[in-house]
């Protein structure tokens, strides 16, 4: 559809790059500026001593050893961070494509309790942090009143070391429905004549989901894999608000921990490690996502 | 399978299991907004059920105690600050890639798909110090920008994640057929005026999503805001929630109030725009 640049007379190459460049100029001028520039000084920092005044040291690799040696809430801060994402994703992934295939259904009603489910993902923030807060106190919550009927002891929600970050799961998947409607759009476009033609050679409902809608699926289950895992790796407002790391470092999420060392303890230069560490990890485990796709998410296009 | 040949008691289980699943999705929602209407009193006696009678008490009390006004002021001029300008920036730069071959055309489109893997804690540091040095630029200059425990740093911050931004209206202009601008280019209109009057109002469907989508993500923030602003006149809502509620932690129902407060706008824009959020959000990762 687009001329090849090559094939431009070299009057028209010189207008291409300037209208070009004066178009993403702006954006370019933020970047160099806002971007670029503090990324490139965070990458310097990591070999510094630095509490943010006057004096800056220069320290080598020290922080890099401090990490790797001597850092316990560092490797328990990963391994927070990594629980975390795995059951937020993995659960948010059956529960999302569980919903989808039952709103994919053409009955009454289906896009007004599509709407209904995305609302909680569209008010997540500080405020619906603090109404959970709520749900999972300890007398009067939600959650232990619901267990109080059932005849179930009362849960230290928010206050226990084992509950506290499964109340942080929770607390995610209410958001399920941002996966939801994704979901629902993957399964929207796989071509019912598929499903139709399955069946009339005479598969199973079982048959069909197994060999025709998960493998249609696979890319956009890959894309919720894939957002969703940074996503989760990265979260902080609900830790930082409510337990600030405790019971006993149970919530003491990476970015958390992160924040705490830059802000609280003002230590720049060991927090720069961190965050690039961090960046390394989710870079890391997406290029391995990536890898591992090729095996299981099927693209149409591939096989026509 | 088709709805309508299934059995009845299994169209009812379905119609059950939804809404249960509406309830307890609801349920949070509801409480909240149920007890900041209701009178202290009434939280007392019955804290789960409905109120009674509608009383505004609460909501004008935590307005008032919380200083909303100045909440509401604060967060309204950053997020539509910076919604602006990360949309003038996206919608130019989306243009210049979508349209002209220039040299650093794929080396920037490929930056920005890996850009928005780069988690932006790796820049809190760095970009609080880059404003404290800005700052002393400015004032050494006598120039009246202020960026030390300013909005302004917040923005300035905003607008540059643009990155999503420009992806998706990039992936707009693209669908578009060339032949409207050469027409309009035949007309003799100048490139930018192209850009203005003839690009941004076929694009506007996706720059309207891309609006409502940074305007809530921009509201809800917390972390930026926590960074850079440090005087308790500058508070965006979220910070101001979270002194609020460490302050007032005995009095349920105000506390509650000042949630709703906080809460509602989103919802309501959500309701209001909820088939261009979905469908934006569709679009996105069918293009992935």
């Amino acid at each position: 559809m687009r001329p090849s640049r090559f094939r431009l007379p070299p009057g028209e190459a010189w207008r291409e790059n300037f209208y070009g460049y004066l178009f993403i100029s702006p954006w370019i001028l933020g970047f160099v500026i806002f971007l670029a520039g503090p990324l490139l000084v965070s990458l310097g920092l990591m070999f510094t001593e630095y509490a943010g005044f006057k004096k800056i040291t220069y320290v080598g690799l020290a922080n890099f050893e401090e990490l790797i040696k001597f850092d316990i809430r560092f490797i328990g801060s990963l391994r927070v961070s990594a629980v975390f994402a795995f059951w937020t994703v993995s659960l948010a992934i059956i529960i999302s494509l569980a919903m989808a295939l039952l709103l994919n259904q053409r009955f009454r009603g289906h896009t007004f309790f599509r709407g209904l489910f995305y609302l909680p993902a569209a008010v997540s923030g500080v405020a619906m942090t603090f109404v959970w807060a709520a749900m999972f106190e300890k007398d009067y919550g939600m959650f232990n009143q619901i267990l109080r009927i059932f005849d179930f002891d009362r849960v230290a929600w928010l206050t226990s070391i084992e509950w506290a970050l499964p109340s942080y799961i929770i607390m995610r998947l209410y958001g399920v429905g941002h996966y939801m409607v994704i979901m629902l759009a993957g399964l929207q476009s796989i071509p019912d004549d598929l499903h139709e033609a399955a069946k009339v050679d005479g598969a199973s409902g079982l048959a069909l989901f197994r060999h025709i809608t998960l493998p249609l699926l696979s890319p956009t289950i890959f894309f919720l894999m894939i957002v969703g895992m940074i996503g989760s790796l990265q979260v902080f407002t609900e830790g930082f608000m409510l337990t600030q790391g405790g019971p006993a470092r149970s919530t003491l999420f990476y970015v958390l921990y992160l924040y705490i060392v830059a802000f609280t303890e003002r230590r720049f230069g060991y927090a720069s490690v961190l965050a690039w560490l961090l960046f390394l990890i989710i870079m890391s485990l997406t290029l391995l996502q990536f890898w591992l796709a090729r095996r299981w998410v099927h693209y149409e296009s591939q096989e026509a | 399978m088709v709805f309508r040949e299934l059995s009845l008691p299994v169209r009812l289980l379905f119609y059950l299991f939804l809404v249960v699943a509406a309830i307890s999705i609801l349920y949070p929602l509801t409480w909240m907004s149920f007890t900041s209407l209701k009178t202290n009193e009434e939280v007392m006696l019955s804290p789960f059920g409905l109120p009674t009678r509608i009383s505004f008490e609460n909501i004008a009390e935590a307005w008032q105690t919380g200083n909303f006004t100045r909440l509401y002021t604060n967060s309204i001029l950053i997020a539509v600050v910076s919604v602006i300008g990360i949309i003038a920036i996206s919608t130019t730069a989306a243009y210049g890639l979508a349209r002209y071959h220039f040299t650093a055309n794929r080396p920037l489109f490929l930056y920005f798909l890996v850009g928005m893997a780069v988690p932006t804690q790796a820049l809190m540091v760095p970009s609080f110090k880059l404003m404290a040095i800005l700052d002393s630029w400015a004032s050494a200059l006598h120039l009246p920008i202020p960026l030390l425990n300013s909005p302004l740093a917040v923005i300035l911050t905003y607008m540059s994640w643009s990155s999503l931004a420009i992806i998706f209206i990039r992936a707009y202009f693209m669908s578009i057929p060339p032949e409207l601008e050469d027409a309009a280019r035949v007309d003799g209109a100048r490139e930018l005026q192209i850009l203005r009057h003839v690009m941004v109002p076929l694009a506007m469907p996706a720059i309207a999503t891309m609006t409502i989508f940074y305007f809530v993500f921009f509201w809800n923030d917390f972390l930026w805001p926590l960074i850079y602003l440090h005087k308790h006149t500058l508070r965006t809502i979220p910070l101001g929630i979270m002194h609020f509620e460490g302050k007032y932690v005995s009095l349920w129902s105000l506390q509650v109030a000042a949630l709703s407060l906080a809460a509602w706008p989103p919802i309501v824009i959500y309701v209001l725009f909820h088939r261009r959020i979905q469908r934006g959000l569709t679009e996105g990762a069918l293009k992935f």
